[in-house]
């Protein structure tokens, strides 16, 4: 590990997040704000995210008994929580998907993971019948931003890292070894500097190992079963492929048994094809 | 032409048609050629057992094991297939670090197939199964060569 690659990873992280701040504060903001205020949110941000939240709102996922025709009409159709899942999924589209060097992610799979986790994260707290769903949802999105800072040093050490990943060690744990951090860390110190909530930044940054954390959170156990079960189904799977350890104790902790993991497999694949392009006219 | 065949999916064709599948990794990726007719097609299906979920089964069979192989063969016997001539080979199957058998679905999905297979006495050519890559597959309908690229190496299969 080079102390020199680490800063130029952390100042990288700080730059990225830097650059969103403001789109992050005003559209997270929207969980709380009025019907009448939320579209100068969406503005603020960015205005194409309006046609491409409503994509995802009007896709049927979201259950909506009629099209909702403007982003303060979804406001009042399904409150401003739900509208939020829709918006910062739809500003997340255009942060994550470019292709992700080092990984070896096509354009458009790392939204495509993203969209996976967070569909499963939903529909596995449902099925398992714990609360944080909505929470989830957005934590899956969100699960694997720091890829798009860690690519490019992931693709310098891949040498590096292929080495330690053929002792046995998962995935994260060979960046963590050999870059000083690995992307769920990152992940969880640019979504810190958004002002996400404190839960939703320690279940990404545990997402691979939620085993570590004391007490353990039912948040990150969702996140850590749906991301394994994305890899395994192959929505969104990198270079890396499924070089990371599944944790029993998250299956056990959630209650999940074999057949609601794949019933909640069949569910993902489905959704995740019909929302992966949201970006067509409304 | 190429064809990509996505996750519960599943595409035939003949002679200068070249099937490619990406990102197996439980997945179970079957390829099947009958070098006399120049036909096949290749299944990517994600879970072992439609009765999960028997209505999405009905709405696409490729999803699932047990109702993709069937239809994958007799659709192959409709262009023209023959039984006697098929070569089949897959691959995939794989499975995450750690012995977490909640994630064994590679596994379910192979035992799935062999059952299918040897219930209906057909033999399997070739495999490459199991571990933890992701794998492509390029399925050359021309001469039924089956490539596996995996971890920037590739080997016929």
């Amino acid at each position: 590990m080079n102390p020199e690659i680490v800063e130029r990873i952390e100042t990288d992280a700080a730059a990225f997040a830097a650059r969103h701040r403001d789109a992050a504060g005003a559209l997270l903001d929207i969980r709380t704000s009025s019907a009448a205020a939320v579209s100068g949110r969406l503005d603020a941000a960015d205005s194409r995210i309006a046609d491409i939240a409503l994509n995802l709102i009007n896709s049927g996922y979201f259950g909506l008994p009629r099209n909702a025709k403007s982003i303060p009409h979804a406001h009042e159709m399904m409150g401003g929580e739900r509208l939020a899942q829709a918006v910062l999924a739809a500003w997340a589209h255009g942060l994550l998907s470019a292709p992700v060097a080092g990984y070896d992610l096509p354009a458009g799979d790392l939204w495509r993971h993203a969209l996976g986790v967070s569909i499963a994260s939903e529909n596995l707290a449902e099925a398992v019948r714990v609360d944080g769903g909505r929470t989830a949802f957005t934590a899956g999105i969100f699960h694997d931003i720091g890829k798009r800072v860690l690519g490019p040093y992931v693709a310098d050490a891949s040498d590096d890292i292929e080495r330690k990943t053929e002792e046995g060690v998962s995935f994260e744990a060979a960046e963590a070894a050999v870059l000083g951090i690995d992307h769920a860390a990152l992940s969880g110190r640019i979504l810190s500097a958004w002002h996400f909530p404190r839960e939703l930044i320690e279940a990404v940054r545990w997402s691979h190992v939620p085993d570590g954390m004391d007490p353990p959170s039912l948040l990150a156990d969702l996140l850590h079963v749906s991301n394994v079960l994305c890899l395994t189904i192959g929505i969104g799977m990198g270079k890396e492929g499924l070089k990371y350890k599944a944790s029993p104790a998250a299956t056990k902790r959630l209650n999940a048994k074999i057949g609601t993991l794949e019933l909640v497999a069949s569910h993902t694949l489905q959704w995740t094809n019909e929302l992966a392009d949201p970006s067509g006219a409304v | 032409m190429k064809h990509v065949v996505y996750v519960g999916d599943m595409k035939t064709g003949e002679r200068e048609d070249m099937l490619v599948t990406h990102a197996l990794g439980s997945c179970l990726g079957l390829m099947v050629y009958d070098p006399v007719a120049q036909v096949g097609g290749l299944l990517h299906a994600m879970l072992p057992l439609s009765s999960i979920n028997p209505q999405k089964a009905r709405a696409n069979p490729y999803m699932f094991v047990d109702t993709g192989v069937p239809t994958l063969f007799k659709t192959l016997y409709h262009m023209g297939g023959q039984k006697s001539r098929l070569i089949v080979k897959v691959a995939g199957c794989g499975k995450p670090l750690g012995n977490d058998a909640m994630f064994k679905i590679g596994e379910r999905n192979y035992t799935v197939l062999k059952k299918l297979l040897w219930k209906n006495n057909v033999l399997l050519q070739a495999e490459q199964v199991g571990g933890t890559a992701s794998r492509t597959v390029h399925f050359d309908l021309s001469t039924g060569r089956t490539t596996i690229s995996s971890g920037g190496a590739k080997t016929d299969l």
